[in-house]
C-alpha cells in the first residue's frame, strides 16, 4: 500500500533593516526577536529530533534578505546587546515575580533560562544562523530553498523583464555565496506567481516552486489530482500546490489550534505592562514602548479584553501541544485514506507552507508543535515526512500544467500589495528599474568608482523593491517606517543616478551607503544589462 | 505643539475649502485635483512628521558602541529613513496597467513635456479594452470602458468585467475618430474559475516523452473547498478605505505586524 507524502516548507523572511550608525534602532529588533523566538528555537527542534532519531523533514525558504542579516557583522554584534539587555530583564523580572505570583515566578524563571541558552546557541555557533541550518540540510532532514532577491513582488514587475530576471538571480546568486552550494527550488515572495516566471526560474536552473491552492485549482488545464500532486509547467518547473486542509487547521484565525484559551496571548507584554521608570531602559530608546518578548498571559478566550487574561501555565500549554499535534496528525492519516481511495492508489502529496515566524514568534507554542507533529508523524503508519526534492525523485509521471495567476495574499490575488494606501509607490518604482536598465547598458564597461555607484543603485532600487513595504502600507501600522524606506531608498537611488550623470561622484557619501545598505556586496549591477 | 493643532482641526470635520486653506497656511504642496481624502491625508502625514521631528533629537544621541566610533568621522548622512519628496511624475510618455484581482485593474499614466504641449488644447480620454481572443487593432475590442483624464500624471482603478480575460489601456482624445497617444502593455485578470479541457498532457520523465490522454479529474471533491475558499471573498474598490480596513483584517503572520 502507497503512502502519503508530506511536506512542511517554512518561509522564513525578514526585510533588511540595518542601522549600523545608531545604537538601538526600533526596527532592529524584527530580527532579533524572530532568532529569539523562531530561528533558534527551531534550530533545537531539529537537534532534539536528531538525537531522538525521528525522521523529520521540511523545507525552508531563507530569503537573501535573511541570510544577509544573519551574516551582518553589526547585527550580530547588537544581537548579543540585545540578549544580554534583556536577560538583565529577566533576572530582575525572577526577583521581582518572587512574591507577585507563583505562575509568574515560574514563567520569568522560564524566561531567564530560556534566553541564557538561546544566547549561548547564538555564540556557539557564531551567529552563524545559515550554517547552523545548512546542517541539517547536508543531514538530509531539510532542504533549504532560495526566494528572489528581496522579496520583490513579482507579479507586478511582469511588464518589465530584466526587473524580474535581476530579482531571481540575485536571489540565486546570494543562496551560493551563503550556501555554498546552488538553489534546487525557490519561494516566490508573496507566494506570488504569473504565467510566465516559471521561464525565468528555468533559465537560472531552478526546479521547483509553490503556488497557493488556487494557482493549481485554477490552472491552465485544471490538474487531475488537485493540488495533491505535484504538476510541471511547460517550462519543465516542477509546481508544488499549497493543502488548503492544513492551512485552515493551523493557520485560521477561527478554528486553528494558536487561538487556543490555553496558549500565551501575544498581545500581553510587560513592555506595555510595567511601569515606565522601571522598564525603559529595556525597550526603544525613544521611551515607545515595545515587546520585550517576556510575556505572563493566556488567550484565555476570546471574548476576555486584554486586561482580564488569566495567568499562563507553560506546562498546561505543552498539554495542549500533545494534543494539537496528535489531532492534525490523525487528521492528516484520514486525508491521506480518503485521497488514495480516490487516486486509485498513487500517492497523494500534501504541500503545508507557512510564514516560519508564525511558529515561535506569533504562537509562541509553534516550534514544539512542529516537534511533537514529527514526533507523531514518526508512528504514523499512512504518512511520511518528505523535502521537496526527494518527492521529485519520486514522480514518473507528471501532468503539463500552467499555474493561475494567485499569490497568498487576503483574498488570493495582488490588491494587499496594490491598493489605495501603496499605488504611489510603482510609478518610481518602475522609473527607477527603467533608468537602471537604461544605464547598466551605458555604462557596461565602468570600472572603480563608476562600477560602484551603479552597484549601490542596483542595491537601492532592490531594498526599495521589498514587498515589505506595500505589505505593511496596507496592514495600517508603523507605517511611516515603511512609507519613509520607500522614498528614502528611491531618493538614494536618484542622488547616485545624478552624481554619476555630472560625473561628481562622492566618494564618502558611497562609502556611507555601502555601509548602510550593505546588502550584497558582491552584486554586479550588469545584472540589468542581460538579455532577456 | 503644531502637530496637535492639525490633529484638532481635523477633529473639527472641516469643509474642504477650510481644508485647503489651512493646507496652504502650513506651506503644503496642493493639487487642483486633491479630493477631500487626499487633503485629510496630506495634513495627517504633516503632523506625523512634526511629531516625529520632536522625536528625532532623543533617537539620534549618538552611542560608545565601537563599530559605530570607528565609522563616525567619515558619515555625514544617517541611515534613519526620512520622508523625501518624490516628484509627482517623470515628464516622460508612459502608460502601465496592472492586474489587481478578477475583478479589478490599475493603470498609471505620466507625459512628457512635449507631448502635453501637442495635446492641452484636447479632453483626454482614458480607454480600457477587453482584448480577449482579439488581435486589437484599435477599433475591434469586445468592451471599452472611458474616462476623462487631465493633462497630471495621475492613476485610475477601474472594474472590469472578466475573470481570465485580457486587458489594454489606451489614453487619446477624439477628432475625427479616437486618436492615440499612447498605449499600455497587455495583462490577463487572474482566472477564479476552473478551466477543464478535453485532453491532459503527461510528461514521462524516465523517456523524457510526452503523453496526451483524455481528461480525468479525479479529485472532484475538491470543488467543495473551492466554494468555500477564501479566494476573492473581499468585494468593493481597492482604493478605497472600506476595502483597506476589511483587507488589513484579514492579514495575519508577519512579524512586524
Amino acid at each position: 500500500m502507497n503512502k502519503g507524502k508530506f511536506i512542511l516548507m517554512l518561509h522564513a523572511h525578514l526585510p533588511f533593516i540595518n542601522h549600523p550608525d545608531f545604537p538601538q534602532f526600533m526596527e532592529e529588533r524584527w530580527l532579533f526577536e524572530g532568532i529569539t523566538e523562531t530561528y533558534i528555537p527551531l534550530l533545537k527542534v531539529f537537534e532534539r529530533l536528531e538525537k531522538d532519531g525521528i525522521n523529520f523533514k521540511l523545507a525552508m525558504s531563507i530569503t537573501p534578505p535573511l541570510m544577509e542579516m544573519f551574516a551582518n557583522k553589526d547585527l550580530k554584534r547588537k544581537y548579543e546587546g540585545y540578549m544580554n539587555k534583556l536577560i538583565e530583564l529577566a533576572d530582575k523580572e525572577v526577583e521581582r515575580t518572587k512574591n507577585e505570583n507563583a505562575l509568574k515566578h515560574k514563567m520569568a524563571k522560564y524566561y531567564r533560562e530560556d534566553y541564557g541558552n538561546i544566547l549561548e546557541y547564538f555564540n556557539a555557533v557564531d551567529g552563524d544562523l545559515t550554517k547552523a541550518f545548512a546542517y541539517f540540510q547536508s543531514k538530509g532532514n531539510l532542504q533549504i530553498i532560495t526566494c528572489n532577491a528581496t522579496h520583490g513582488f513579482l507579479p507586478l514587475m511582469m511588464h518589465i523583464p530584466q526587473n524580474v530576471n535581476a530579482q531571481i538571480e540575485v536571489g540565486v546568486n546570494a543562496y551560493e555565496k551563503h550556501v555554498g552550494q546552488k538553489p534546487d527550488g525557490i519561494w516566490l515572495a508573496e507566494c506570488g506567481y504569473e504565467p510566465g516566471l516559471d521561464k525565468y526560474l528555468k533559465r537560472h536552473g531552478l526546479s521547483f516552486f509553490f503556488v497557493d491552492s488556487h494557482g493549481l485549482w485554477f490552472g491552465d488545464p485544471a490538474p487531475a489530482y488537485g493540488v495533491y500532486r505535484p504538476v510541471m509547467t511547460e517550462e519543465g518547473v516542477f509546481v508544488f500546490a499549497r493543502d488548503p486542509e492544513s492551512s485552515q487547521q493551523i493557520w485560521s484565525a477561527d478554528v486553528g489550534y494558536p487561538g487556543d484559551s490555553r496558549y500565551r496571548e501575544f498581545y500581553r507584554d510587560i513592555g506595555f505592562d510595567r511601569e515606565e521608570d522601571y522598564i525603559k531602559p529595556y525597550i526603544d530608546g525613544s521611551g515607545e514602548r515595545c515587546n520585550t518578548g517576556i510575556k505572563y498571559h493566556k488567550i484565555t478566550s476570546k471574548e476576555n479584553d486584554l486586561n482580564s487574561k488569566d495567568l499562563y501555565d507553560i506546562d498546561e500549554a505543552h498539554e495542549a501541544v500533545k494534543e494539537h499535534a496528535r489531532d492534525f496528525i490523525n487528521k492528516k492519516r484520514d486525508q491521506v485514506t480518503k485521497l488514495l481511495k480516490e487516486f486509485d492508489g498513487v500517492s497523494p502529496v500534501i504541500t503545508a507552507p507557512f510564514d516560519a515566524e508564525l511558529f515561535g514568534h506569533w504562537w509562541y507554542e509553534g516550534p514544539l508543535f512542529i516537534e511533537q507533529m514529527f514526533r507523531e508523524m514518526n508512528e504514523a503508519e499512512e504518512l511520511n515526512p518528505y523535502t521537496p526534492r526527494e518527492v521529485i525523485d519520486t514522480i514518473d509521471s507528471v501532468q503539463i500544467v500552467t499555474p493561475a495567476s494567485s499569490t497568498w495574499g487576503a483574498n488570493g490575488y495582488n490588491e494587499v500589495w496594490l491598493n489605495g494606501s501603496n499605488e504611489w509607490i510603482y510609478r518610481h518604482l518602475d522609473n527607477a528599474a527603467e533608468n537602471m536598465i537604461n544605464l547598466a547598458s551605458k555604462h557596461y564597461q565602468a570600472k572603480g568608482l563608476q562600477e560602484r555607484v551603479l552597484n549601490q543603485m542596483a542595491r537601492e532600487l532592490l531594498l526599495a523593491q521589498s514587498s515589505d513595504w506595500a505589505f505593511i502600507m496596507t496592514t495600517g501600522t508603523t507605517v511611516e517606517y515603511a512609507v519613509n524606506k520607500t522614498k528614502t531608498h528611491l531618493n538614494r537611488f536618484r542622488e547616485l543616478k545624478k552624481e554619476l550623470e555630472n560625473d561628481n561622484i562622492d566618494e564618502n557619501k558611497l562609502k556611507t551607503l555601502e555601509w548602510i545598505d550593505s546588502i550584497f556586496d558582491d552584486i554586479d549591477f550588469r545584472v540589468y544589462a542581460k538579455e532577456i | 505643539m503644531e502637530n496637535r493643532k492639525i490633529l484638532k482641526f481635523l477633529e473639527s470635520s472641516p469643509t474642504i475649502q477650510e481644508l485647503r486653506s489651512f493646507a496652504k497656511s502650513l506651506g503644503l504642496k496642493l493639487r487642483r485635483t486633491m479630493k477631500k481624502r487626499d487633503l485629510v491625508k496630506i495634513l495627517k502625514e504633516k503632523a506625523r512628521e512634526i511629531e516625529h521631528k520632536n522625536n528625532i533629537t532623543y533617537r539620534e544621541v549618538p552611542s560608545s558602541g565601537t563599530a559605530l566610533k570607528k565609522h563616525e568621522e567619515k558619515h555625514e548622512i544617517r541611515s534613519k529613513p526620512e520622508a523625501y519628496d518624490l516628484p509627482d511624475g517623470y515628464k516622460k510618455d508612459k502608460i502601465v496597467l496592472l492586474p489587481i484581482n478578477p475583478k479589478w485593474v490599475y493603470a498609471y499614466w505620466d507625459f512628457s513635456a512635449k507631448t502635453k504641449k501637442k495635446i492641452e488644447k484636447f479632453e483626454l480620454k482614458l480607454r480600457l479594452h477587453d482584448v480577449t481572443n482579439v488581435i486589437f487593432d484599435g477599433n475591434n475590442a469586445n468592451l471599452t470602458k472611458e474616462a476623462s483624464i487631465s493633462l497630471d500624471p495621475g492613476n485610475w482603478f477601474f472594474e472590469v468585467d472578466f475573470a481570465g480575460a485580457n486587458y489594454v489601456v489606451e489614453i487619446g482624445y477624439y477628432e475625427k475618430g479616437f486618436q492615440r497617444i499612447m498605449i499600455s502593455n497587455v495583462i490577463s485578470t487572474p482566472r477564479n474559475f476552473p478551466k477543464y479541457g478535453k485532453h491532459e498532457t503527461w510528461a514521462d520523465l524516465s523517456r523524457s516523452k510526452r503523453k496526451v490522454t483524455p481528461v480525468h479529474v479525479r479529485s472532484s471533491f475538491e470543488n467543495a473547498f473551492i466554494g468555500s475558499s477564501r479566494v476573492s471573498s473581499i468585494q468593493g474598490n481597492p482604493s478605497s478605505e472600506e476595502y483597506l480596513k476589511i483587507l488589513s483584517k484579514h492579514l495575519s503572520g508577519r512579524l512586524f505586524l
